[in-house]
């Protein structure tokens, strides 16, 4: 691992520190942010699913949770960002890890289906109740993020600041799965029964890696709910989350840059496509064929192999 | 009171019965060749607008009913030859994404031919409906519960009774061994295929001239049926039945006593009930 070419890894953070600046239109610094929050959702959701091998369709409601609860106590209670923000994804984890106790009995279509539900239930409980949602009008007047006095006001602040969010994410994945706990993770997507031989105890690590997963779901919400200053529960629908498990998939499974780079391609590629009006949305699920059809285990294993392949020329 | 009850069970036998297509579909397809195929739901979009068009061409209402289904039966064929067979052995997450992206590709093909307005789906049975004992029978809701039945019936007679459906089983439940055996998988995945689409597109034409037709009208009842089919469990038959069936009931029966808004909770607060009592649904057997 140590011999390993980290000249594109530095090449790829010093993008991230400089991108928001070479971005001159303030609609593509937008898309930016918005290609940030799917980012962490989707860091958050690999967890599960790409280190655990358990399935959820439901993550866009745990976005809806910590994004509203946050919202609330700024509102309400006037908390601090940084409060709302801690206290928010916090209780979004527990309320994860507490679902997933109940729920990670099951497998398969199963636990498609009962997350499916979940998320469902979630969105219209948010609908059905407007004295603390705002209903299907949603939730406005969210203050804006800050840090102690500084204001993040301006676009691009809040780009920096998502930026933050997603190392700080990407530290926290990182110290998980060089512990003990990330190890268990990976025994059980290898082996379940195998990984409960060795004495894991499977279903409290399945729970607890839900529960750091929707706690990361919760982080992005919040930090949705503060940058847009708006909440409307239509957006937290089954199709999001359908979304945030093809950005895991298509950028490959099991490693932290992979739901990175498929986010980023899912983000950009309808907007490159915009230019084809209405053959946008046909070309977008062709790509989407011919990527699972031709690289199965994503965007990272196909540049993976090119590096070494590159690294052997050298 | 006791008229209301059974007027909803009526009403909720003819939806629980188009669920239960629609859940056969997706246990078949699941069970048979151990794929998601979350574009089954464009099948039944697709279905509808293609009996709009023959309707169109002022073929009489069974013979449309008829080439609407082979056709159905045939696209998915070629879909599956071309390419869901690439995907077979891959693992699940990895088929439900490529779905998901073949769905987008039929959903927004159709668009392109028949246009985002949709059409209306012309009924043929009746919507008015007739007084009888106090309740009200609507002629469309009987011949949705018959023809669904009738479709069931055949579908039993083939799988459970002919030689060719057993072979089909035979293939559902061990793959490999059956290869072994000397049964053509390529000809089993093909009828599995098939059924799978023609459960869908006839749900989709019983359902049609209660939805409005357009490109999206797949997704509700498609989400529905694959619920039906979970809360029956997966690789039985009669379990897409009873829980098509079930979840039409639970549905119109919920209706009576609470709010509209809270009808898909209550539903979905059933489904998720009977899956952490009984993890595999309710005729469902555990698959190790």
């Amino acid at each position: 691992m140590k011999e390993k070419n980290r000249l594109p890894l530095l090449l790829g953070i010093l993008l991230t520190f400089i991108a928001p600046l070479l971005i001159r239109n303030e609609y593509h610094v937008e898309i930016f942010i918005q290609m940030c929050i799917f980012i962490i959702v989707a860091l958050g959701l690999n967890l599960l699913t790409g280190y655990t091998g358990q399935l959820s369709i439901g993550h866009a409601a745990f976005c809806a949770i910590g994004g509203y609860l946050s919202g609330w106590l700024s509102i309400h209670l006037h908390l601090p960002f940084l409060a709302a923000f801690v206290l928010s994804s916090v209780v979004t984890g527990i309320f994860g890890y507490l679902i997933g106790f109940v729920v990670l009995t099951t497998k398969g279509p199963y636990l498609a289906m009962i997350t499916i539900g979940l998320g469902e239930i979630i969105r219209l409980l948010i609908v059905n109740t407007p004295s603390i949602t705002g209903g299907p009008m949603g939730m406005t007047r969210i203050p804006a993020p800050n840090i102690f006095f500084f204001q993040f006001s301006t676009t691009r602040s809040k780009a920096y600041l998502a930026i933050a969010v997603i190392y700080l994410c990407i530290f926290f994945i990182r110290r998980i799965m060089s512990s003990k706990v990330g190890r268990a993770f990976l025994a059980i997507r290898e082996n379940e029964d195998a990984a409960a031989a060795m004495g894991i105890n499977t279903h409290l690590y399945k729970t607890l890696s839900f529960g750091l997963s929707t706690l990361i779901a919760g982080m992005a919400g919040s930090l949705y709910a503060h940058i847009y200053t708006v909440l409307s529960p239509e957006i937290f629908n089954l199709d999001l989350s359908i979304q945030f498990l093809t950005m895991v998939v298509v950028g490959g499974m099991g490693t932290i840059i992979g739901p990175i780079i498929g986010s980023i391609f899912l983000v950009i590629l309808p907007e490159f496509l915009r230019g084809l009006a209405k053959y946008q949305m046909l070309i977008y699920g062709v790509m989407l064929m011919l990527c699972m059809s031709f690289i199965p285990y994503g965007l990272m294993s196909f540049f993976e192999k090119g590096l070494s392949k590159l690294q052997r020329r050298r | 009171m006791i008229e209301t009850i059974i007027q909803q069970i009526i009403n909720g036998l003819a939806v629980g019965s188009i669920y239960a297509l629609i859940a056969i579909a997706w246990s078949m397809i699941f069970s048979g060749l151990d794929l998601f195929n979350f574009a089954l739901s464009e099948y039944l979009m697709i279905g509808a607008f293609v009996g709009i068009t023959l309707l169109n061409l002022h073929l009489p209402f069974p013979i449309a009913f008829l080439l609407t289904i082979v056709a159905i039966a045939i696209m998915a064929y070629l879909i599956d030859l071309s390419f869901l067979r690439r995907l077979r052995h891959a693992p699940h997450v990895i088929t439900m994404i490529a779905t998901v992206g073949l769905g987008v590709a039929i959903k927004n093909a159709a668009i392109l031919i028949w246009g985002t307005e949709g059409a209306h789906f012309p009924s043929f049975f009746g919507e008015k409906g007739i007084p009888f004992h106090g309740v009200y029978i609507v002629p469309q809701n009987i011949w949705i519960f018959g023809i669904a039945l009738v479709y069931m019936v055949f579908l039993y007679l083939f799988l459970y009774k002919s030689g060719l459906g057993t072979r089909v089983r035979a293939a559902a439940q061990l793959r490999v061994t059956a290869g072994l055996m000397g049964i053509n998988v390529k000809t089993t995945d093909a009828v599995i295929t098939m059924i799978g689409g023609m459960s869908m597109v006839i749900g989709g034409i019983l359902v049609a001239p209660i939805y409005y037709t357009e490109a999206n009208m797949g997704n509700v009842v498609a989400l529905k049926g694959f619920a039906a089919a979970v809360l029956g469990g997966f690789g039985n038959l009669f379990g897409a039945m009873i829980g098509g069936l079930l979840l039409g009931l639970i549905e119109n029966l919920a209706v009576s006593y609470i709010s509209s808004q809270y009808l898909n909770i209550i539903a979905y607060l059933v489904i998720i009930v009977v899956l952490l009592l009984k993890p595999s649904g309710l005729l469902g057997k555990m698959k190790r």
